[in-house]
C-alpha cells in the first residue's frame, strides 16, 4: 500500500516533553525567583541563559496557536484593537493572545523585560515596542544591519559593542553581574546543540533522506528556545542517533522517494500534517529548508562573546539576495534537489520578497521546477486550498517530466 | 518671476518627476545618483559633483514588478521597482537604498539584480538610534558609502566640498521651513508640488525659485480663512489625489511629519564639525519616524506636542497600505491622541489609488466632527 505519511520519529514525543517541561518551569518563574525575558528566534539567547533569566518565545507560542488552528481568531482580537491584518501574524496572534487570554497552553508567563534582534526582520523590533508599552517594561533592541556576503569589520564591531550594551541591560534588570564562566558554559552547550542540529539536518543529504523538513519543523523548538541548555544537547543527541540509525538501515522518511525538494520560508504551521501527507503521497521528500538551517550555528566556543556577535547577524534572511541565491544553489547541489517549494508567506515580507528572484535565477536558469505556495505561517485566511492543490499538481507533473520518474 | 511662473515650474516638475534630472545630465554631462526613500545624505552625492534624484514611486499601472514583488509589498516599493524595470530610470548612473524597513532592504537586492543601474549601493543605517554604538557604526557606514561613490565616480569628495554642499542644503531647508510657515497662504496641492519638486531638481535652482516664491508669499493674502486646521502624520506626502481632498473639503494642513514634508527640512546639519560626523548626528536626531527604534513614547510625545504648537483641531494619519512600521505604531499613537482629546482618523491609501470615494466620505465626516469644536 502506498505510504502517505512520513514515518514518525520515535524521539518526537521525548522532544515534545522537553518543551512541555520548559514551559512548565517557565510558568513557575516567580516561585523560583527568576526573571522572564520575552525574546525572538534570532536573538543570542545564550546571554539570557547565562544570566539565569528564563527566555520565552512568543513566536513559538504563535506557531503553536497556528498548529492548533486558533491563530486566525486570536489575530482578529488584535485587529479589533486597531492592528492591521497586513501585519505579521506571529505579532497579531501574540498580542491577540495577551488581550484575549486565548492560548493552547494557558498563556505565557508575563515578561519582566524584552530582547529583540532585527537580524530576522524589522517587525520584531516594532512588535516588541508595542509589548514594551503594553507591559511597561524595558526593551533591548539588538540591531543587526544586513550583511553583504559576510559581516564587515564595522558590523562585527557594532555587534560586539551591542553585546556589551545588552549585558549591561541584563545586569541592570536582574541586579546581578554576568559571570563569564557561566557564559562560557552556556555558549559551549549552544555550540554542541547547534552542531548536533546541523548534523541531523545534514543527514537529509542521504538518498533516501531519513527525515523531511516537516520532521525538522516539528522538532525544532528546543534548538530555538533552549539553545544553551543541557536539555537541548541531550535531546538532539537522542534524535541524531535515531536519524543516524535510519541512514544506516536506509530507511527513508517517506518510504519510496521519487523527488527530493527544497522548502523556502517559514513553515505553514496550520497545515503541517496536510502538506506533509500531500508531498509524501506524491513520493516527494522535502529534504532541506533554509529556515531550519538557520539554527545550525557554527559557534566557536573558545571566543564566546565574539562568536555570538559574528553569528547573530548572519541569519539567512539577513543576507543580501545574491548570497541567499548562492546558499540555495549550494543546498540544491549538496542535497541532490529536484525541485523548490517557495512558501510565499503573507506575514513575512522579510522572507518572501526576493523569492520570485530565486525562481528566475535558479529555477528558470537551471531548469529546476519550482512552485510558489501562497499561504501564511499561521493565519488560515490567507491559505487557498484549491490554489495550493492546483499548483502542487502542476508542480508534481513538472517534476515527473523533468526527472523522468513518475 | 510671477507667482504663476514659479508655481508652474514646480507643477511641471511634479508632472514628469525625472525629466528635470535627465535634462541636467544631458546638459552637464555629469552623473545622476538616485536615492530611494527616505534618509539619504544627499549632500555627499552633491559634493561629488553628481545630482541626487529622489526615487519615490508613482501612480502608474504596475506590470513588470509583479514578477519580482508580491502584491503584499507596499506600493512605494513596487512602483519604484516598476520605474527601475520598465526603462523609466535606465539612464541613472547610480542608486542608493537606505534600509529603513524589510521591504526597502529587499528592494535593494532585487533592484541590483534586475535593473541596469551601474552603481547600486545601500545605506545600512542602524535602526536603534540612541546608543553610542549606533553613532560609531553609522559614521563607519557613511564613510563606506562615501568611499563607494568616490570609487565609482573616480573622484574624491573633499571635506571642503562636503561642507559647501551641507551649507547649500541647509539653505534649502531654511527656505522650505519659511515656506511651510505660510500655512494659510498655500493649498495642500501647492505645498505638495513645492516640497516634492525640491527632491527632483538641483537645489541651486530650487533655492532661487524658493527665494522668489517667498517674496510673493510675504505679500500674498491668506487663502485659508475659515479652513479647518489639521495635522497629518505619515511617511510619504502622497498620493496627491488624496491630498487634494483636504483642499476640496475645506481643511488646511498646519503640521506634518512626512519624510517628504516637514521631516525633510525641520532641522539643519551642523556646520561646525567634521562633515561626515555632522551628517550622522543630523540623521540620528530627526523628527521621530516609524522605521527607527526609539525608547519610550518618542513618537506619541512628538505628535501631541506638534498638535498643541500648531493649534491643529485634529490629526489625520495618512498611511500607505502594507506599511508595516506605521501599522505597528498606529494604534498606540491613536490611543495617546485620544487620551489628549485630539480627534484623529486613520486613512490608508496606495499610489495606485482607486477608492477615493470612501476616503472622501470619511474625511468629510471627520471634518464635520472637528469643525464643530
Amino acid at each position: 500500500m502506498a505510504q502517505t505519511t512520513t514515518v514518525p520519529l520515535k524521539s518526537a514525543p521525548y522532544i515534545r516533553k522537553i518543551i512541555e517541561n520548559y514551559y512548565i518551569q517557565a510558568k513557575r518563574a516567580k516561585e523560583l525567583n527568576k526573571k522572564v525575558a520575552w525574546t525572538v528566534a534570532s536573538f543570542p539567547v545564550e546571554l539570557i541563559y547565562a544570566m539565569d533569566v528564563i527566555p520565552i518565545y512568543p513566536e513559538n507560542h504563535a506557531a503553536m496557536c497556528g498548529a492548533r488552528h486558533i491563530a486566525t481568531e486570536v489575530s482578529q482580537v488584535a485587529e479589533s484593537h486597531g492592528y492591521s491584518i497586513d501585519l505579521c501574524h506571529y505579532a497579531l496572534t501574540d498580542y491577540g493572545s495577551i488581550l484575549s487570554k486565548q492560548s493552547p497552553i494557558g498563556g505565557l508567563p508575563e515578561p519582566d523585560m524584552l530582547l529583540s534582534n532585527s537580524c530576522q526582520c524589522d517587525t520584531v523590533t516594532k512588535w516588541f515596542e508595542i509589548l514594551s508599552r503594553h507591559f511597561n517594561i524595558p526593551h533591548f533592541a539588538l540591531d543587526a544591519p544586513l550583511v553583504m556576503g559576510s559581516p564587515s569589520k564595522a558590523i562585527i564591531n557594532y555587534l560586539l559593542k551591542q553585546m556589551q550594551e545588552c549585558t549591561a541591560f541584563l545586569e541592570t534588570h536582574t541586579g546581578r553581574k554576568m559571570d563569564p564562566d557561566k557564559l562560557q558554559e552556556v555558549v559551549s552547550l549552544a555550540t554542541k546543540a547547534s552542531g548536533t542540529w546541523g548534523e541531523i539536518l545534514g543527514m537529509g543529504k542521504n538518498v533516501p533522506s531519513p527525515i523531511t523538513c516537516f520532521d525538522a519543523f516539528l522538532n525544532m523548538a528546543p534548538i530555538v528556545t533552549m539553545r544553551g541548555t543541557q536539555e537541548a544537547v541531550d535531546c538532539y543527541n537522542v534524535l541524531k542517533e535515531e536519524v543516524k540509525d535510519r541512514v544506516e538501515k536506509k530507511i527513508g522518511a517517506i518510504g519510496e522517494e521519487k523527488y527530493r525538494l527544497y522548502w523556502d520560508n517559514i513553515a505553514v504551521w496550520h497545515k503541517l500534517r496536510e502538506l506533509s501527507e500531500r508531498f509524501a503521497s506524491a513520493k516527494a521528500s522535502v529534504v532541506v529548508a533554509s529556515y531550519t538551517n538557520s539554527w545550525a550555528y557554527n559557534f566557536d566556543a573558545r571566543r564566546p562573546v565574539e562568536t555570538l556577535a559574528e553569528n547573530y547577524t548572519k541569519t539567512f534572511i539577513n543576507l543580501d539576495l545574491e548570497s541567499r541565491i548562492k546558499i540555495i544553489g549550494d543546498l540544491l547541489n549538496k542535497f541532490s534537489i529536484d525541485g523548490m517549494v517557495l512558501h510565499s508567506n503573507r506575514s513575512c515580507r522579510a522572507y518572501s520578497f526576493g523569492q520570485y528572484d530565486y525562481k528566475i535565477a535558479i529555477s528558470e536558469k537551471l531548469g529546476i521546477p519550482a512552485v510558489i505556495l501562497e499561504s501564511d505561517q499561521v493565519d488560515e485566511r490567507f491559505h487557498n486550498e484549491t490554489q495550493v492543490n492546483t499548483r502542487l499538481e502542476a508542480f508534481f507533473e513538472a517534476l515527473a517530466e523533468k526527472t523522468g520518474r513518475n | 518671476m510671477d507667482w504663476q511662473e514659479i508655481t508652474g515650474r514646480f507643477k511641471t516638475i511634479c508632472k514628469d518627476p525625472y525629466a528635470t534630472s535627465l535634462e541636467w545630465k544631458k546638459k552637464n554631462q555629469k552623473k545622476v545618483i538616485g536615492w530611494f526613500m527616505y534618509d539619504t545624505p544627499e549632500e555627499i552625492i552633491h559634493a561629488s559633483g553628481s545630482l541626487p534624484l529622489a526615487v519615490l514611486g508613482s501612480g502608474k499601472h504596475l506590470i513588470r514588478c509583479e514578477a519580482y514583488a508580491q502584491s503584499f509589498i507596499c506600493s512605494l516599493v513596487r512602483s519604484s521597482l516598476e520605474d527601475g524595470l520598465d526603462g523609466t530610470l535606465d539612464w541613472i548612473d547610480g542608486v542608493v537604498f537606505p534600509h529603513v524597513c524589510d521591504s526597502a532592504q529587499n528592494l535593494a537586492g532585487v533592484w541590483a539584480k534586475n535593473c541596469p543601474t551601474p552603481h547600486v549601493d545601500s545605506l545600512f543605517w542602524p535602526k536603534s538610534l540612541n546608543s553610542p554604538s549606533a553613532r560609531e557604526y553609522a559614521i563607519e557606514e557613511v564613510k563606506r558609502f562615501k568611499k563607494g561613490l568616490e570609487t565609482f565616480l573616480k573622484t574624491e569628495i573633499s571635506d571642503e566640498a562636503l561642507r559647501s554642499s551641507i551649507k547649500l542644503y541647509n539653505k534649502t531647508r531654511a527656505l522650505q521651513r519659511e515656506i511651510a510657515s505660510y500655512t494659510n497662504k498655500l493649498t495642500c496641492r501647492e505645498k505638495y508640488e513645492i516640497f516634492k519638486s525640491a527632491l527632483l531638481m538641483p537645489k541651486e535652482e530650487f533655492n532661487s525659485l524658493a527665494v522668489e516664491l517667498l517674496e510673493h508669499l510675504r505679500k500674498k493674502s491668506p487663502i485659508a480663512k475659515g479652513r479647518i486646521p489639521l495635522a497629518i502624520s505619515g511617511i510619504m506626502w502622497e498620493p496627491p489625489e488624496v491630498l487634494d481632498l483636504f483642499d476640496d473639503l475645506g481643511a488646511v494642513i498646519v503640521a506634518d511629519d512626512f519624510c517628504t514634508g516637514s521631516r525633510y527640512f525641520a532641522a539643519d546639519v551642523p556646520e561646525s564639525r567634521n562633515p561626515v560626523e555632522a551628517l550622522v548626528d543630523y540623521h540620528l536626531d530627526r523628527i521621530p519616524f516609524a522605521c527607527y527604534h526609539y525608547a519610550g513614547h518618542a513618537r506619541a510625545d512628538f505628535l501631541k506636542d506638534q498638535v498643541k504648537r500648531s493649534s491643529a483641531k485634529g490629526l489625520v494619519f495618512l498611511h500607505l497600505k502594507f506599511c508595516d512600521p506605521e501599522d505597528y505604531d498606529y494604534p498606540d499613537l491613536a490611543a495617546a491622541l485620544d487620551k489628549e482629546g485630539v480627534p484623529n482618523i486613520h486613512l490608508e491609501s496606495e499610489y495606485q489609488t482607486a477608492s477615493l470615494g470612501q476616503i472622501r466620505t470619511r474625511l468629510e465626516a471627520f471634518l464635520e466632527i472637528v469643525g464643530g469644536n
